[in-house]
């Protein structure tokens, strides 16, 4: 069962779009980051709030920027954070 | 620059084809600096460059008008205030039309020799004959007289330069004389004026190069990598394949703007930029050409998502579908032209084959699909034996091999580069000392 927020719309379509975004620099790995990133910051398991996915997004743009550079991590973070803006 | 180089710019002008091209620069027009620093009356004193077309040529450099501000000498009277009689010009009547439909008869009976006569009469009675030029050009070439073909296409661009099928044609009869460059820049030409076209589109994409920059080697696999191949780059422990790899991606992206990734799966990226730095492969000259807010080389160091990852979430990934959708995915997202996977080696070891032979058939297959030029960095770990790859298939399923070898000469190691296999294109395959400095890469040959 997915946990609904307060539009209606489901955590897995949220989590979804999230995903569908880091996939260029992620490939499959993107759902496994999202959980291993909510593992590290001890928000896994629950309903987020907008605040933590926030510092979810936060916590994926320092992985982008030692992956591929600031570039990129700023292009993901703005791209996440704005799936978060028109969801939440 | 290489004349060929300045000759490919030139054709871009309006008006100018080949043959102007070439009398712009053997009248001393060495690049487009030297042409937008001259003036009207400099460009009209070169034989064979009329008024007309030395005005298109100025007003290209100076659209603000500056042609009519020079002091040009009056313009002869029109012929009808002359007191001799009007000369008479060709005219275009049916009797030339008629002329050209016999000779298109006669060629498509095979009587090639006497359809070339009637359209070579249609063209004395009416020298603008699109038609009649465009078919004798087309006879031409199909008889393998490619400079009578090739004369009949310039005229057509002189007669109309904004027609963008003499421009194909033209790229044709060039691509038959082996001179790509010349021929994909008459494509591209071609597409500029009619984005439709779909022959032209075609063929850029079928001749398309990505130069390697390694100096040298570019002339000897006519221009470059055919565009859209998968490339193996193989060689052994200390081959440089990975800075070979980097170099052909750093220079397309800061000499051509093409978008470059370049995948690790091993090395670190911040030590990757270290080595690079060193080589003289600066980032930093690169970063200097953003388009869209993105570098056009950008390094995605997966090692780090390895150490982020726990194991058992690592072995559930199919990184071999996991990499072509990363490439997909990015491709559609941040636009890219060229990867460079590094390596080959690392990216098995975290794959369980079940059957590698079929499951790498479909990763090249796949890559292929992606539209990209690919390059794949590959260990030859037999010391003795020459196998390009782990498991004796990847030779045969990538599209070019480029080896790179080590011999030992006294205390040191002397390093050799060899194109083992290019498709679509025609290479010896001889081995030449590979060299690097603060230039870059350069094979070494008479």
């Amino acid at each position: 069962m997915f946990m609904i927020l307060q539009n209606g719309l489901t955590l897995m379509d949220l989590e979804s779009k999230m995903e569908e975004y880091m996939h260029p620099l992620f490939g499959e790995m993107a759902s496994t980051t999202i959980e291993r990133q909510k593992s590290k910051l001890g928000i896994e398991g629950k309903k987020l709030t907008r605040e933590e996915y926030i510092e979810l997004i936060g916590a994926i743009r320092k992985l982008c920027k030692s992956m591929a550079g600031e570039a990129i991590a700023t292009r993901i973070y703005e791209g996440l954070i704005d799936i978060v803006n028109q969801e939440i | 620059m290489a004349k060929d180089d300045v000759l490919k710019e030139f054709i871009t002008l309006p008006g100018v084809g080949m043959s102007k091209a070439k009398l712009l620069y053997s009248g001393g027009f060495k690049s487009m600096d030297d042409l937008e620093k001259a003036s009207m009356k400099e460009i009209t004193a070169r034989k064979g460059i009329n008024k007309k077309l030395a005005t298109d040529i100025f007003e290209f450099f100076h659209p603000e008008g500056k042609a009519k501000e020079e002091k040009l000498p009056p313009p002869p009277p029109p012929e009808e205030e002359k007191d001799e009689p009007a000369k008479e010009k060709p005219k275009k009547d049916g009797r030339a039309d008629e002329l050209v439909k016999h000779g298109v008869d006669l060629y498509k009976k095979g009587k090639w020799g006497q359809a070339l006569q009637s359209l070579s009469e249609a063209i004395r009675m009416d020298p603008v004959n699109e038609q009649a030029l465009i078919v004798r050009g087309d006879i031409y070439q199909e008889r393998e007289k490619y400079d009578r073909a090739l004369e009949s296409f310039e005229i057509l661009i002189e007669i109309n330069p904004d027609s963008d099928v003499p421009w194909v044609k033209y790229g044709d009869t060039l691509l038959a004389l082996d001179r790509e460059s010349e021929a994909l820049a008459c494509y591209k030409k071609a597409l500029e004026i009619n984005p439709e076209n779909e022959e032209a589109a075609e063929h850029l994409t079928e001749h398309e190069r990505m130069r390697t920059f390694i100096e040298g080697l570019d002339e000897k696999l006519q221009g470059g990598i055919p565009a859209k191949h998968v490339v193996l780059i193989c060689g052994r422990a200390g081959s440089m394949k990975s800075s070979l790899a980097y170099s052909i991606l750093y220079n397309l992206a800061k000499h051509e703007r093409t978008k470059a990734v370049y995948l690790t799966l091993e090395q670190s990226r911040s030590s990757l930029l270290r080595h690079m730095k060193k080589l003289g492969f600066d980032p930093k000259r690169v970063s200097g050409l953003v388009v869209n807010d993105l570098d056009d080389m950008v390094i995605v160091d997966m090692a780090v998502l390895r150490k982020e990852t726990a194991l058992e979430d690592l072995a559930k990934v199919n990184w071999l579908d996991s990499i072509i959708k990363q490439i997909k995915d990015y491709k559609k997202t941040f636009g890219c032209d060229i990867v460079a996977i590094d390596s080959m080696s690392a990216l098995y070891s975290l794959t369980n084959f079940t059957n590698p032979r079929t499951e790498l058939f479909i990763f090249f297959e796949k890559l292929r699909d992606i539209g990209v030029t690919v390059l794949l960095i590959t260990e030859m770990f037999d010391p003795v034996k020459e196998i390009f790859g782990t498991y004796g298939v990847e030779e045969f399923l990538a599209d070019s091999i480029i080896h790179l070898k080590t011999e030992k000469s006294g205390k040191g190691t002397n390093l050799f580069l060899g194109v083992v296999k290019m498709r679509e294109t025609n290479h010896d395959r001889e081995y030449y000392p590979l060299i690097i400095d603060k230039h870059g890469f350069e094979i070494v040959h008479d």
